[in-house]
């Protein structure tokens, strides 16, 4: 397994915001945590690499290779972030640095993890960000702000890549895109995916999206993993209530019906 | 033919300073109780044309016409309400701007502002408790539906919805969505529903157009999205929502 958690909590003071979390996601594969916005699921992704909020701490074990991430101090984390495990956020205005180009923090990152003089740096980048299908030069020049949403994610999945780690956590990566940009931004995650052989934690709410990319999907609510499997599996067939619920909210395009899952949205007008 | 709420001609907008148009000959109308959806994705003219139709913005060319003032329930419902004021107070702004107004569905209440919002939020299946709320103590799905009483608390003919449900996840969308559609049934609105979500437009409009550089590329009734005729841009769409 490349990673595996095992009963991962994480505490907010005494307040248990992630229940007891197994997960286990092998070399190569697509693992999705599906769920709603306070499911637990981005503290989750977070806690891998240490990137917690100081007010939170997380107990159990998260093993990388067989090595329980947990245990490790700050100084052995920051060579592993970003070499071999690396994120790609939601927000993609803050993957940047807004004052300095593109180029120069792909410069920082292999600076950090390479001893590649900077020539060879330069042409690494490049070649990086010609992958994701961005106009190489003009990109490596350009600030965050000058290239447009689903331009900057595609740097970022560039940077993410780059250094060909064998973990990539992706926290709803498209949330913030439309759809067809989305699309496409997913398409070159999963091309990425299959030229680098990495395995991809990909947090998200959309169970379109699960279906269309992800080997195994786990469901999440209120902290807790309530449904693992294969999605074809899970969301045809869910046997958990919530996952009931999240397949009815979601409009089909045939057959469509009067209202949306109606009976399992009932209760709890939030 | 039941009579129009609003009809489109030919509406062409070009911001000052760019060479490209936002709106292209766009045409279409809307009946009475109908709702269209506009689906199409960033920067595809879809809400140049909500803020054309509003009034906030002016058409270069071509005619709007409305039968009467049409309200909006717009995409981030934190920036709608104002967050020095208590919910009622925003919630019935326009009610007390426009006093002369005595919708139907709020005759047994109106000569009372805190039964009068009491009724709205009612409607919208929130507890009266949120009139002396502020804005920052309710969810993102609440703060979405006092967006909607307020809107129909004029009655008005025709709603538009640019993005209404695209800061919501699922379970809160498809409460918003049937939320929507109830509203619609009960009080015979009009909908312009501005989405790039194809599933929810589709959900939720009886017709469908779709947009693309400023151009309105494709209009048809929801039972013929999968017609071979579709535009090879619909198709597309199609593609990415199809599971």
């Amino acid at each position: 397994m490349l990673l595996s958690m095992n009963g991962l909590s994480i505490y907010h003071k005494k307040r248990c915001i992630v229940d007891k979390v197994s997960l286990a996601l092998a070399y190569g594969e697509w693992h999705a945590v599906a769920g709603e916005s306070g499911s637990g699921k981005s503290v989750t992704a977070l806690s891998i690499a240490g990137l917690l909020p100081n007010e939170l701490s997380a107990e159990g074990s998260i093993f990388y290779e067989g090595i329980d991430l947990l245990t490790f101090s700050h100084k052995k984390m920051r060579l592993l972030r970003g070499k071999k495990i690396s994120y790609i956020f939601q927000d993609y205005q803050g993957s940047f640095t807004p004052f300095m180009t593109i180029g120069s923090q792909f410069d920082e990152m292999l600076c950090t993890h390479t001893d590649l003089p900077k020539k060879a740096r330069q042409t690494k980048a490049l070649l990086s960000l010609e992958e994701v299908g961005l106009p190489p030069e003009r990109t490596f020049c350009s600030y965050p702000f000058q290239l447009s949403g689903g331009q900057v994610q595609r740097a970022a999945i560039a940077m993410a890549t780059m250094l060909q780690p064998k973990l990539i956590i992706a926290d709803e990566p498209t949330t913030a895109l439309d759809s067809i940009t989305a699309t496409a931004v997913l398409q070159l995650l999963k091309k990425r995916q299959s030229e680098t052989g990495c395995g991809v934690l990909f947090i998200t709410h959309d169970l379109r999206t699960v279906k269309k990319y992800s080997d195994t999907v786990s469901v999440m609510q209120y902290g807790r993993i309530v449904e693992t499997g294969r999605p074809h599996h899970v969301l045809a067939k869910p046997k958990h209530e919530y996952t009931k619920q999240l397949v009815s909210a979601l409009p089909p395009l045939c057959n469509v019906p009067v209202r949306l899952g109606r009976e399992a949205l009932k209760e709890g007008l939030k | 033919m039941k009579e129009a709420v609003i009809a489109v001609k030919n509406a062409a907008k070009t911001y000052i300073g760019s060479s490209r148009a936002a709106l292209d000959s766009v045409s279409f109308t809307i009946i009475r109780g109908e709702c269209l959806g506009i689906v199409g994705e960033s920067g595809s003219g879809k809400s140049t044309l909500a803020k054309c139709i509003l009034g906030i913005q002016e058409i270069s060319d071509g005619e709007i016409t409305l039968s009467d003032k049409p309200q909006a329930v717009l995409q981030n419902p934190s920036a709608s309400l104002n967050p020095k004021l208590r919910i009622i107070d925003s919630l019935l702004e326009p009610l007390d701007a426009q006093k002369h107004l005595l919708p139907s569905f709020l005759a047994d209440v109106c000569h009372d502002r805190r039964k009068t919002g009491d009724k709205l939020l009612s409607m919208v299946s929130l507890p009266g408790g949120c009139l002396d709320q502020y804005p920052h103590q309710l969810s993102g799905g609440q703060k979405q539906r006092v967006s909607i009483a307020r809107a129909i608390s004029v009655e008005p003919r025709l709603i538009v919805f640019d993005e209404p449900t695209a800061s919501l996840d699922v379970l809160v969308q498809a409460k918003v969505l049937n939320l929507l559609k109830d509203l619609q049934e009960k009080l015979g609105l009009s909908y312009l529903f501005i989405s790039h979500d194809l599933a929810a437009v589709n959900f939720m409009s009886q017709r469908i157009g779709v947009m693309k550089d400023g151009q309105l590329l494709d209009l048809f009734r929801r039972e013929a999205l999968f017609s071979p005729q579709r535009h090879p841009y619909t198709k597309q769409l199609i593609e990415v929502f199809d599971s």
